[in-house]
């Protein structure tokens, strides 16, 4: 009995012992708990740059870049002949502006616009709060303001009544602003903090948010503003192409194709770009994939399988004279290999012809392509992805905004003379632009063929009143077809907002 | 209550003190005695069973086994020996003239005094209040199985077990029960297998389960706390057995016969289909014809399984050892699954019996090879005119290559890649047990269990989605450890005619894992395979990938529980688990599991004591509460995790991001359920069943819900917020049909019914009263099930299909002015759950032949076939179509989701037929031999045009037959048992 006394003694101390263990906290080990972050100088900027990252989707198949595309007339993706159909549809709900709002590409785009939003918020409250200084710490906050406006931008631009939000720490569900209200947040926002930006461009400030990207932001907006709220800013917005031409730090490239290069960030056209990386930003920056058919390996020294997908729609290419020098940034005609020969497949000649026989029965030889951003060797889908910069401002277009503005003055004539806007046709290999040129439809196809593909279109054409006309396999479209629909997924969350009328 | 395992001394006592009345009052009666001896053993097997008590039928004298199954009694010439034995019939034996009597004891069917599994603990069939159904290894599903779960299958009321990826060896089964009850991830049940919790139950051979028994109600599985919401399955396995040291080994070969697959076009079918209905497809003919199904399947695979098991001992040390090896080839060539393990249990006596110390090591090794479902895809639609191999085609390695979009030559997929993987696991645990007193009893428990995995891949060169990238070789490798730690003081009272029996326990369980991976391509030689994998080109320019992650968790809690009989006629059950998990938030890391239920066994009563055809009439209800944490680790913390590189200051740097929104709140899911429940066994025990009603909720159900963002910083929340309601009704019916000398017929039937519903999803802040799931992805991007606040989940929702009109297009209800419908007015248009399903399962025997049948049914339920949705149609000639389209020729549009393609899932399955034979043996060393033939999955009769309607049950997109898939067949075993 002594040993079973014994026994129980010793349980008993076991069991008391193991009783205390009642700790249930978590050990982490492949993230980074947020008490432990925010330590250093470093760790402020490397939370800040993540509002950056959120430009960084902009042209992938998903995003706001083919939402806005799919619906001009820039671009569209036909069924192929071989039975396999794009998606059931959801393209052709973009072309032909018969948008459901359960759409996929409508809510990844709408997606792209506010997590930027929500992004640039929590950024600018979190980099305010914490209590480490340094030097640039104002200025980044000022950046990401401005980053915000243009995202609010994009927002009204597209769905015109959006919810609205500047304090992170607002956990109510945002009301719904129409695009005054957040037409003039926006000039606020970027008039406050313009002179905390930096005004000369350079390398460290290569992809960030400069005054030259702030002033051609407004002059976009001002450019917009009778559109959108009925007001005529046209003199803003000559204002503010001037304040960005007073900078003197942007040219008018000699060679167009300079600007798209895989190494274009030598350009000093270009005012505010999105740097790619082929290897960390892969996966963003892709049209190779998408455009091309897979006998454009042999062009290009592709590896991987070509989707075929997007092609420029019928028509868009007979914009171009024969000499335009932009013509080239399509594909069409016999294609040649990396030494100049013919790429024959099956037996045939392989030629891209920009016209499409039948809508939904797309041969693949049929669509002309895009081939306006440079492609380099050795590309592949998802391993190795485009390194060229991707644009977003460049000086022509603040040239053109200006000769814009001034024509619907009536002023066409201060500009028209221009050394550097005469510059933009010359180095296209064409005469420079005359008075008598600028009508309605003349001046419409101008900027599609100098912008082609770069995310104006659907913007320019509703500006010019040519929205909503019937066009390509696409019927005509009412007034209401100017803004998108909010996304159902949306819808459903925030009671707050009501639908655009459809 | 004789439970047969005393402590050696007093054993020998009491049969001597039994002999000595024996002897005295057989002198006192003057007539004459005569000496028996004998043994006493199981019928079925030949297993010698100790402590058996033999009764001099109208005496009280007696005798009983020894540990090696011999007895030895003096007995008045002429009278009746009775045997008994828990879990056995009675047997009633006259003396005549023979002195060695050997007994061969029959398990009876249902009695009352079965022992049940319960949580910690085991009680009787006649004691239990709360809703358990045990079956025993004689009551399994006969043949060969990937899982011992698919043993179990169609045998419990209310457990759904299906197997919706085929035959495919690496493939496992769904487990539902009671309906769906959460709508995270974390559906199935909480196995136990010996006492750990979690356990896997690919490590356990199915020769060696012994019972599985089913905690069905929140009565019974409160106890278990927060993995209990599910249900739980305790699996008992054979046990150390003291006594002559005994072999025995069970082998089985099987065969896999008549596949069945989609059906799509042959090469002629294809010919003359494009030549009628598409003739702009020609340039899609050419000139072989290639039945891509048989080029990628083994004609007849080949499977065996081998155990042998062997055990013996003393009184004091006792052991089960057991050796399992299982080999099976998959259809599709180049999948296979081997299995090794080995097991052993070893039971040790100590201080005079206060000590028991019960160990159990287990080693196993999974070799597999798996099974790319995308390559059966691929065999359907390929074109069945284009030939296998294209010898000048350098480009592509000599197969032929046509051009498309996820289009490839699933030989060439079968052929240029190699994948491996291999899983090791390792476990111990020992059971420590004081019996303090004669009811006081402490257990202690530990248990460690480790597990290894490495997965390797190699696509070679030519391997058709990767061509020109210069092959890819991919490792993956993983560790986890689980180790739970169990304390348990058990302590029974009797008083007079009330019984007490308390538990009070504390459990600790924690789990770690952590695994790694790395990928890279470009190598110069298909040679090295995965195994140099630094050689491929792409690291050295920042193309190849690498990662590793960890993780752990921990569970935390103290129960306790309260068994009372009076008399054995009123029954009560009480208890209570207070339990922390560290996944949940800062607020909400405990919670309380409380459960209450009684019981009332009418038969006992006085004014039922007349009906002697009443075995047993038990009237029983319980309450109670089990909770949910099958989730993630670290979804209530904020963590920052990289989010992308951009170019600052001349440089490319990291960024980082918050990684989810954050939870504090977070906490358990909870399941409240009621339980009324109606046991019977009339004339005998040869019918008897059981009728279960139940009622549950669970509330606060956690979900990803979209959030608007901003303020939210993504645009998705994982938090509490719905509550889903499951009722039904469950029925068992077994009876012993046929009972005579030689034949016997043995049926069980269950029903099953339950409806669900989602009561809540909505609160102050998410106010979307529906969630739409079911994402078909592909060329249909859409949801095609939605769940609705008020409805029941399953539900199909979509255009309704009104036929063809004249020109041979799609007519749909309420379409708009392009033809199709818009989301507003899509109805419901079926439910992927089954109004009710059946079970019937037969069991004969015929002198020393026996044969099982067993059948198993759903009737009602909807299923959507995406094959025909995808093609049905003329417009995907050009790659392979569905069959089904030659039956509607007319038609001639493109698919489209609706009403169309959701068909009745109703079905009847033949799911196995099994004959066994035991040759009377009379050798001294072989005490059993058996064979046995079964032939599984036999028939399924349905009216589903599809593959089979028996798809995923589980989870928030039931009901859909996705293009990936694995084919069906029927298997046909030989098996043998031996035991020596």
């Amino acid at each position: 009995m002594n040993k079973l006394k014994f026994i129980q003694a010793i349980c008993l101390t076991i069991v008391l012992s193991m009783v205390s263990c009642t700790n249930l906290d978590e050990e982490v080990y492949s993230d980074i708990p947020i008490d432990k972050f925010f330590q250093t100088e470093k760790d402020v900027l490397m939370n800040a740059g993540r509002a950056y990252t959120k430009l960084q989707r902009y042209p992938e198949e998903f995003s706001l870049w083919t939402l806005t595309q799919m619906a001009s007339d820039e671009m569209v993706a036909p069924g192929r002949d071989d039975g396999f159909v794009w998606d059931n549809g959801r393209w052709n709900e973009l072309h032909t502006h018969r948008i459901d709002p359960n759409n996929k590409i409508l809510t990844l785009a709408w997606n792209f616009v506010f997590e930027g939003i929500s992004a640039c918020n929590e950024v600018i409250y979190e980099t305010e709060q914490t209590d480490i200084t340094f030097p640039e710490k104002e200025q980044i906050v000022s950046e990401i303001k401005i980053l915000r406006a243009f995202f609010y931008y994009w927002g009204i631009d597209n769905w015109g009544n959006i919810p609205f939000s500047d304090d992170f720490t607002d956990k109510n569900l945002s009301v719904q602003q129409n695009r005054k209200f957040v037409f003039d947040f926006i000039e606020k926002d970027i008039l406050d903090n313009m002179d905390k930006l930096q005004s000369t461009p350079g390398p460290s400030y290569y992809g960030r948010v400069t005054q030259g990207m702030a002033y051609t932001l407004l002059a976009k907006m001002y450019l917009n503003a009778q559109e959108w709220i009925g007001e005529d800013k046209y003199q803003k917005s000559i204002d503010a192409c001037n304040k960005v031409i007073a900078l003197n730090s942007y040219r008018i490239e000699d060679d167009f194709f300079t600007n798209f290069k895989v190494h274009n960030e030598s350009s000093l056209e270009n005012i505010f770009v999105i740097p790619m990386n082929s290897i960390f930003t892969k996966d963003r920056f892709y049209w190779y994939t998408l455009t091309l058919n897979d006998a454009s390996r042999a062009t290009f020294g592709f590896k991987g399988g070509m989707w075929d997908e997007f092609i420029l729609e019928p028509g868009f290419l007979d914009k171009y004279t024969d000499n335009d020098l932009r013509k080239k940034s399509f594909l069409f005609g016999q294609q040649k290999d990396k030494n100049g020969n013919d790429i024959i497949i099956d037996g045939e000649p392989f030629i891209y012809s920009p016209t499409v026989a039948n809508y939904m029965s797309r041969k693949k030889w049929e669509g002309a392509r895009c081939a306006k951003y440079e492609y380099q060797d050795g590309l592949e889908y998802y391993v190795t992805d485009m390194e060229n910069d991707y644009v977003l401002f460049r000086y022509a277009d603040v040239l053109y905004t200006k000769l814009e503005a001034l024509w619907r003055l009536n002023r066409a004539g201060e500009m028209i003379n221009d050394a550097d806007l005469q510059k933009i046709r010359t180095r296209a290999g064409l005469a420079p632009l005359q008075a008598a040129d600028l009508t309605n439809a003349e001046f419409l196809n101008e900027l599609g063929r100098e912008f082609a593909w770069e995310g104006h279109r659907r913007q320019d054409q509703i500006r010019f009143g040519a929205w909503g006309t019937s066009g390509w396999n696409k019927p005509a479209s009412g007034p209401n077809a100017k803004l998108f629909p909010i996304p159902q997924q949306v819808l459903s969350t925030n009671s707050n907002l009501i639908q655009n009328p459809l | 209550m004789w439970l047969g395992k005393q402590k050696q001394g007093t054993k020998k006592l009491l049969i001597t003190t039994l002999l000595v009345f024996a002897v005295i009052f057989s002198n006192a009666q003057d007539v004459p005695s005569v000496k028996i001896t004998g043994t006493v053993a199981d019928k079925a097997d030949n297993e010698l069973i100790p402590g058996v008590n033999i009764l001099i039928k109208g005496t009280q004298q007696g005798s009983v086994t020894d540990i090696y199954g011999k007895y030895s009694i003096d007995v008045p010439k002429g009278s009746i020996l009775v045997f008994s034995y828990i879990g056995y019939e009675n047997t009633e034996i006259l003396v005549s003239s023979q002195t060695t009597i050997d007994v061969g004891l029959k398990i009876s069917v249902q009695s009352l005094d079965g022992v049940v599994v319960i949580g910690y603990g085991s009680t009787t069939k006649k004691e239990v209040t709360g809703s358990i159904a045990t079956v025993k290894s004689d009551e399994f599903n006969k043949g060969t199985y990937s899982n011992p779960i698919g043993l179990l299958q169609g045998k419990v009321a209310g457990l759904t077990i299906a197997k919706p990826n085929g035959s495919d060896p690496n493939a496992g089964y769904n487990i539902i029960l009671r309906g769906t009850n959460t709508l995270t991830s974390g559906q199935g049940p909480l196995i136990i297998i010996d006492g750990v919790a979690g356990a896997d139950m690919r490590n356990v051979s199915p020769e060696e389960i012994e019972s599985m028994d089913v905690l069905k109600d929140g009565a019974a599985a409160a106890i278990y706390g927060t993995r209990g919401s599910n249900g739980v399955i305790i699996i008992t396995t054979k046990r150390a057995k003291a006594g002559a040291a005994k072999v025995e080994y069970t082998g089985q070969f099987s065969v896999q016969v008549a596949p069945h697959s989609v059906q799509n076009l042959t090469a002629d079918e294809f010919r003359s289909a494009i030549e009628l209905y598409a003739p702009d497809k020609a340039g899609n003919i050419y000139d072989a014809n290639t039945d891509w199904f048989k080029e990628v399947t083994r004609s007849n695979p080949f499977s065996q399984k081998h155990n042998l098991a062997f055990w013996g001992g003393t009184d004091n040390f006792s052991h089960r050892t057991t050796i399992y090896v299982d080999q099976a080839d998959g259809l599709l060539k180049n999948n296979e699954s081997n299995k090794y393990l080995i097991r052993t249990n070893i039971t040790q006596k100590m201080l005079g019996d206060i000590l028991v110390l019960d160990y159990n090591i287990s080693y196993s090794v999974r070799n597999y090879k798996p099974a790319n479902y995308d390559i059966f895809y691929q065999s359907f639609i390929r074109n069945p005119t284009s030939s296998v191999y294209d010898p000048d085609n350098e480009y592509s390695g000599g197969y032929t290559r046509l051009e498309g979009i996820d289009y490839y030559n699933p030989v060439a997929m079968l052929n240029e890649r190699i994948r491996e993987g291999k899983t090791t696991d390792a476990s111990g645990n020992i059971r420590a047990t004081l019996n303090l007193a004669k009811s006081l009893k402490w257990i202690n428990f530990l248990s460690i269990e480790q597990s290894d995995w490495e997965d390797m891949s190699y696509k070679t060169k030519y391997y058709p989605s990767i061509l020109g990238k210069g092959g890819e070789a991919e490792i993956g490798n993983g560790k986890s450890q689980n180790m739970q730690y169990e304390s348990t003081v058990n302590y029974t009272k009797e008083i007079t005619n009330h019984t007490f029996q308390t538990l009070a326990g504390y459990s600790y369980q924690q789990q770690e894992a952590n695994d790694s991976y790395m990928v890279n391509s470009g190598f110069d030689s298909d040679l090295y395979g995965p195994n140099n994998i630094s050689a491929g080109s792409a690291l050295g320019v920042g193309k190849a990938e690498m990662g590793s992650y960890k993780g752990s968790g921990k569970l935390i809690s103290f129960f306790g529980r309260l068994m009372y009989n009076y008399d054995e006629r009123y029954l009560a059950a009480v208890s209570i688990r207070r339990e922390g998990s560290s996944k949940f938030g800062k607020n909400n890391k405990w919670g309380w599991f409380p459960s209450a239920s009684l019981g009332w066994r009418i038969n006992k009563e006085e004014f039922m004591s007349g009906a002697g055809w009443v075995n047993d009439l038990k009237l029983r209800v319980g309450y109670g509460v089990t909770g949910n944490q099958d989730f993630g680790n670290y979804k209530s913390l904020i963590m920052m995790g990289i989010a992308g590189k951009i170019f600052y200051n001349g440089e490319w740097i990291n960024t980082y991001e918050p990684t989810s929104n954050p939870n504090p709140d977070l906490r358990w899911e909870k399941k409240q359920e009621l339980n009324a429940g109606f046991d019977f066994s009339v004339f005998n025990s040869r019918i008897s069943g059981v009728l279960d009603f139940y009622y549950r909720t669970s509330t606060d159900l956690l979900y990803t819900y979209n959030v608007p963002y901003p303020p939210y910083i993504y645009p998705e929340l994982f938090t509490n917020v719905g509550t889903i309601s499951n009722q039904g009704v469950e029925f068992t019916l077994n009876a012993v049909a046929v009972k005579s000398n030689s034949f016997e017929w043995v049926t069980t039937a269950t029903f099953s019914k339950n409806s669900n519903k989602l009561v809540k999803f909505s609160n102050e802040e998410f106010t979307s009263k529906y969630i739409e799931t079911g994402w078909l992805g592909g060329a249909f991007p859409l949801n095609a099930l939605r769940i609705e606040e008020g409805k029941p989940l399953g539900t199909f929702y979509g255009p309704v299909w009104l036929g063809l009109n004249e020109d041979g297009y799609d007519l749909f209800k309420n379409a708009n002015p392009i033809g199709k419908v818009d989301p507003e007015d899509w109805e419901p248009i079926g439910n992927a759950y089954p109004l009710f399903t059946l079970g019937w399962s037969n069991k004969l025997t015929y002198t020393d032949w026996d044969m099982n049948i067993s059948i198993r049914a759903n009737i009602g339920g909807e299923v959507l076939n995406m094959y025909r949705l995808y093609y049905e149609n003329w417009q995907s000639l050009g790659r392979n179509i569905v069959h089904t389209q030659l039956e509607t020729p007319e038609f001639v549009g493109i698919g489209q989701y609706s009403s169309k393609y959701i068909e009745s899932a109703t079905f009847v399955k033949l799911d196995n037929i099994s004959m066994g034979y035991n040759l009377p043996v009379h050798s001294r060393y072989i005490s059993k031999i058996r064979f046995s033939a079964t032939a599984q999955d036999v028939l399924t009769i349905t009216g589903y045009k599809g593959l089979d309607p028996e798809v995923n049950l589980s989870g928030l997109q039931p009901g859909i037959e996705y293009l990936n898939y694995y084919p069906r067949t029927t298997v046909v075993s030989l098996g043998v048992n031996v035991t020596f």
